[in-house]
């Protein structure tokens, strides 16, 4: 297991874990079926999703941690501590609120990338703020299930 | 008053301690997906070490629209804190 996936696992209860151990359970049977025996995967019209969401950003300096909601999305709203991680988030939050099925949506590449810069400039701010904001629109990336 | 800064698996302990459940994880696993009984309604906790203040905010502020009062939360995360330093 990856270091995220190792203290994901580490923090849930026994009930947890199976509900876990089921995912990933689906996930290499999914593999088996599609990738390996080449059976046709289910079809998702990835044309559902959004042209281009819109996130509002906070890089918290105290905790060192960014926070990112989508204000047209109720339902996409996380933190992490790096931006990559936060972009990778908002993906995965997307296709869970558009209900793109499982396989397909660990199979998509980041769908929706923003420009680095604004991050940066987040992050790197002298400002004596403890919080400071961004608002970027991010359009979607080619990609294709 | 605020709510408290607190760590994933804090968070974590704070909802299950106020009727929450998770109820499965995100596709690209990196989100836990907590639900209420009888609420379609769900409260996303990332995978991530440290979480923001504004973070904790938004998801107890949420935790509020389900009916449960600021008062109850901090009790609950009180008793999480408390009980992990015991």
């Amino acid at each position: 297991m990856n270091k995220g996936l190792d203290l994901m696992y580490n923090l849930l209860t026994s009930r947890e874990k199976v509900l876990f151990l089921k995912a990933k359970l689906e996930d290499f049977v999914n593999n088996l079926v599609y990738k390996q025996l080449g059976m046709k995967t289910p079809y998702y019209d990835l044309g559902k999703l959004p042209k281009e969401i819109e996130i509002f950003a906070t890089y918290d300096k105290k905790n060192d941690s960014y926070y990112a909601e989508c204000p047209h999305l109720n339902d996409i709203y996380t933190a992490a501590a790096t931006v990559e991680g936060l972009i990778e988030n908002i993906n995965d939050l997307v296709y869970e609120f558009f209900d793109v099925p499982r396989y397909i949506a660990r199979n998509l590449p980041q769908r929706y990338s923003p420009s680095m810069d604004a991050f940066k400039a987040l992050k790197n701010s002298k400002s004596k703020e403890p919080e400071l904001n961004i608002r970027v629109r991010i359009s979607p990336q080619l990609a294709t299930a | 008053m605020g709510y408290p800064t607190l760590a994933t698996e804090k968070v974590k302990l704070v909802l299950e301690c106020l009727g929450f459940y998770l109820d499965k994880i995100s596709s690209r696993d990196t989100t836990f997906i907590y639900c209420y009984p009888g609420s379609f309604k769900r409260i996303l906790i990332p995978i991530c070490p440290v979480l923001s203040k504004q973070f904790i905010d938004r998801v107890f502020h949420r935790v509020e629209d389900f009916g449960i009062s600021e008062e109850s939360i901090i009790k609950c995360a009180e008793k999480v804190r408390k009980e992990s330093t015991d």
